[in-house]
């Protein structure tokens, strides 16, 4: 039997990571006792009456750490303190298989010198400091927090571009670079389509339905929702579009945006007569004219920008170009099955661009339409958590995920607002948006489901019948695969549309036809 | 807030460009914090270095001795800490060692970070009164009692030799040190109280948490042992080797009638309150602090007012 100590000077571990190493340590293999504590001199007199002083422990004070263990044999105890500084290093959370964890750019750095892009997610108080120091050491940056101030993003930006290089953020959260899906990106085919974003979700649904269409994506550049701001100007969309107008693996480049600032749109705008190649425009509520006049090609929705961009890239035109339009037979007998007073759409959404391109879909036919992310005060809600006539929702927005997990990793919030909404009777349908892809939840329908049950409880004990619209953004590559989704949603009851464009048509359809009745 | 490099010429200097000094990155937002603390940073008055940096908490140790800590929103109000608008402090880039410097009414953290401290809200400890009838802290302390028995015997049966045996150790301690509180015995009880220094598990071990917890009781304003063993300061002369800064220094906020709002709460649930669910959720709260430090502190605050009740007649 062996009993060896190790005193780590002046080590604070909390309570409960002191609490994860001392069960862990009593776990590896050949410890047959481990103490992980605070070397004051009570515990040193606890340890010499359990049996694990030795004279290492003289010297320790009441700041020191001591790993203490019993083993089998001076090598087993020798290998178990090994194994517990192993996790005393990694703070307690083991690697997985393929991953190296370091504490720093700088070791991770060492450790991979050929990598030239760095992915940032840290709280945002703190990412434009990291941020700044991967550009400064020649990376590219896909910048994933969110909450990081505006000034900082204006800084980093100017420099990024000063040096070269993308910073993609922030609040990006998706790109694919030299076909390397980053974040949430989606398993699409490659092609020669080329795609900047100020839109996350915008972009995943435009990557997606041109794999839809038989086509493939060359570059997605994102570059955080904020870009197109008057504050920002458009300095990343206008870097990607120049450095996708420069690839020789990309024919067709795509834009798309939420609304932007006036004047940058201009800008971005004034870049495609110098691309030397086609560009698809889709900046949700911007001018079809101004577009035109520069030379672009205006799109109205993420759909129709992927059908034109497939259309400019030679592709032939398929069956699922048609599928926009919903189908009446549909239509009637969703509409026919609504009570009156039954009459308003409530869009609770993952994605804003999915979000905003609803919204738009619908303010086209009536202006009650109101939302936590509107851009007008008139259609903002006063309060998000109290839907007002038509309400699109975007549970992604900064105000839901601070401190939180976004709704595509954590649907906590939105599967607590289905429920609420179906006790309204006035809601007529609810649309829903699943998202696959890369770091999204593992099973983003199945896990809605039961809220889903529950909603049609409960407006069908009202006597209510409550159409539930549902969209899947993702493709048969994704894991989970967008037909196993599709297949549990239309189980359950749900009319599954086939993008968001299609899915925003017909609910506006259902309730335009219940309200005709 | 740029990296930026002057010109050597600029600088009077020779030979190569020198970095320009870096404004701090991360600007921060302090929600509240302890009057004093407070006081001192305003005045410009607080300098030292970074002690320890945790999760949800960075400790500063100030020149003068004291420990200071920054803690995450998600904490409750303590002494000689202000709560910043932050959910953690993972990458913050904050470092042991690094120089801490109030300055234009906020604090200067190394590099890293710059808090600002001018909307914070003051907080003070402020003891609840002990009631002139007792019957409703009766009633609680039973309930505290049987809430503790069945935590403490879980945390007793998951720990191996060394936590079993501390804990006992504990039990055994504080059970002579109530002894002779109760005898009278001055000394004798200053002498069992500092036996609980530094002893048992957890980063603040839970002989410091039970002391802590005995010290606050010993404060209540009107209670019949009102100032017993000296409130806690006695036995905290010369502990400095006997446990480490962290907990120390909350132990010398307790010696001062000091300590963190939620225990505030619960110690007014206790007294005053009608039992029920508000008392499970004041308990709840403090019982979720560390591992067992919840437990050891409530342990500390019930053997406390069990010598209360005991003595009857408030002062």
């Amino acid at each position: 039997m062996s009993i060896q100590v190790l005193i780590r000077k002046n080590t604070y571990f909390d309570s409960v990571s002191l609490m994860a190493l001392s069960t862990q340590a009593n776990r590896v293999e050949g410890v047959s006792q481990a103490v992980v504590a605070m070397a004051t001199e009570m515990n040193k007199g606890v340890l010499r009456d359990v049996g694990l002083y030795t004279d290492a422990l003289d010297g320790a004070g009441s700041g020191d750490l001591v790993i203490a263990v019993r083993a089998a044999s001076d090598a087993d105890a020798a290998r178990a303190l090994t194994a517990i500084e192993a996790l005393l290093q990694q703070g307690q959370r083991p690697a997985r298989s393929g991953e190296v964890r370091h504490p720093a750019l700088e070791g991770a750095l060492r450790e991979l010198p050929e990598a030239n892009l760095a992915v940032v997610s840290v709280p945002g108080e703190f990412a434009a400091r990291e941020a700044r120091r991967a550009l400064d050491a020649g990376l590219h940056v896909l910048l994933f927090s969110d909450n990081v101030a505006l000034e900082d993003e204006v800084a980093l930006k100017k420099l990024a571009h000063d040096r070269g290089l993308l910073l993609m953020g922030p609040d990006c959260g998706t790109a694919i670079l030299g076909h390397v899906g980053l974040c949430f990106a989606n398993a699409v085919r490659r092609g020669r389509i080329g795609i900047v974003a100020a839109s996350g979700t915008g972009s995943q649904e435009i990557s997606v339905r041109l794999h839809a269409l038989g086509g493939g994506v060359s570059q997605l550049v994102g570059t955080g929702g904020r870009d197109l701001s008057e504050a920002v100007g458009g300095i990343m969309m206008i870097d990607g579009l120049r450095a996708l107008a420069a690839d020789p693996d990309t024919d067709v480049i795509v834009l798309v945006s939420k609304p932007p600032a006036k004047s940058v749109e201009a800008r971005v705008l004034a870049e495609i007569p110098h691309c030397g190649k086609p560009v698809v425009v889709c900046f949700l509520g911007g001018s079809e004219a101004a577009v035109q006049q520069a030379g672009g090609h205006f799109a109205r929705t993420t759909s129709a920008a992927a059908l034109r961009a497939a259309a400019l890239a030679g592709l032939p035109r398929t069956a699922d170009a048609e599928g926009l339009v919903p189908d009446p037979a549909v239509v009637q007998e969703a509409a026919e099955s609504l009570a009156p007073g039954q009459r308003y759409i409530r869009a609770l959404m993952c994605g804003g661009t999915l979000c905003d391109e609803a919204m738009f879909l619908v303010r086209e036919k009536t202006p009650e339409v109101f939302s936590n992310v509107a851009k007008s005060a008139e259609h903002r809600l006063d309060d998000a958590a109290t839907s007002r006539a038509h309400t699109f929702i975007d549970f992604g927005d900064d105000a839901f995920t601070r401190g939180r997990p976004h709704p595509m990793i954590d649907p906590g919030l939105r599967l607590e607002r289905l429920v609420q909404e179906a006790r309204d009777p006035a809601v007529a349908v609810i649309v829903l948006d699943f998202i696959l892809g890369w770091g999204a939840h593992e099973d983003p329908v199945g896990v809605t489901l039961p809220a889903i049950a529950q909603a049609q409880a409960i407006a069908g004990r009202a006597g209510r019948h409550l159409a539930i619209v549902g969209y899947v953004l993702g493709t048969d590559a994704d894991r989970p695969a967008l037909a196993d989704q599709a297949g549990k949603l239309a189980a359950a009851g749900v009319l599954v549309a086939g993008s968001i464009t299609h899915a925003a048509l017909l609910a506006r359809s259902i309730v335009e036809k219940g309200t005709q009745r | 807030m740029d990296l930026a490099f002057d010109a050597p010429a600029a600088a009077g200097r020779q030979g190569g460009a020198m970095p320009r000094a870096v404004a701090p990155r991360a600007a921060l937002r302090a929600v509240s914090a302890d009057t004093a603390l407070l006081r001192c940073v305003r005045a410009g008055r607080l300098q030292g270095h970074v002690h320890s940096v945790f999760e949800r908490v960075v400790n500063v140790a100030a020149g003068d001795g004291e420990l200071f800590t920054l803690a995450c929103r998600s904490l409750d109000d303590a002494p000689h800490t202000a709560r910043c608008d932050l959910a953690g402090w993972r990458g913050s880039g904050v470092r042991v060692g690094d120089p801490v410097v109030a300055c234009a009414g906020g604090l200067r953290v190394g590099d890293a970070v710059r808090l600002d401290c001018g909307d914070a809200a003051p907080w003070d400890c402020v003891l609840p009164p002990y009631p002139a009838k007792p019957r409703a802290a009766r009633a609680n302390l039973q309930a505290l009692r049987q809430a503790l028995d069945a935590h403490r015997l879980q945390l007793l049966e998951s720990g191996g030799a060394f936590e079993q045996l501390a804990l006992r150790t504990v039990d055994q301690r504080l059970q002579r040190l109530a002894d002779a509180l109760r005898g009278g015995q001055a000394q004798s009880a200053v002498v069992h109280a500092q036996a609980l220094l530094g002893l048992g598990p957890g980063l603040t071990p839970s002989g410091d948490d039970v002391l802590l917890g005995l010290f606050v009781v010993l404060h209540l304003p009107g209670s019949p042992c009102e100032g017993w063993l000296g409130g806690g300061a006695p036995v905290l002369a010369g502990a400095a080797g006997a446990t480490h800064a962290i907990s120390l220094a909350a132990l010398h906020r307790a010696a001062e009638g000091r300590v963190r709002e939620s225990v505030v709460v619960l110690l007014r649930e206790l007294l005053h309150g009608g039992g029920g669910a508000a008392l499970a959720a004041a308990l709840d709260d403090v019982l979720a602090i560390g591992s067992s430090s919840g437990a050891d502190i409530a342990t500390g605050l019930a053997c406390g007012l069990q010598l209360q009740l005991s003595e009857g007649t408030p002062s």
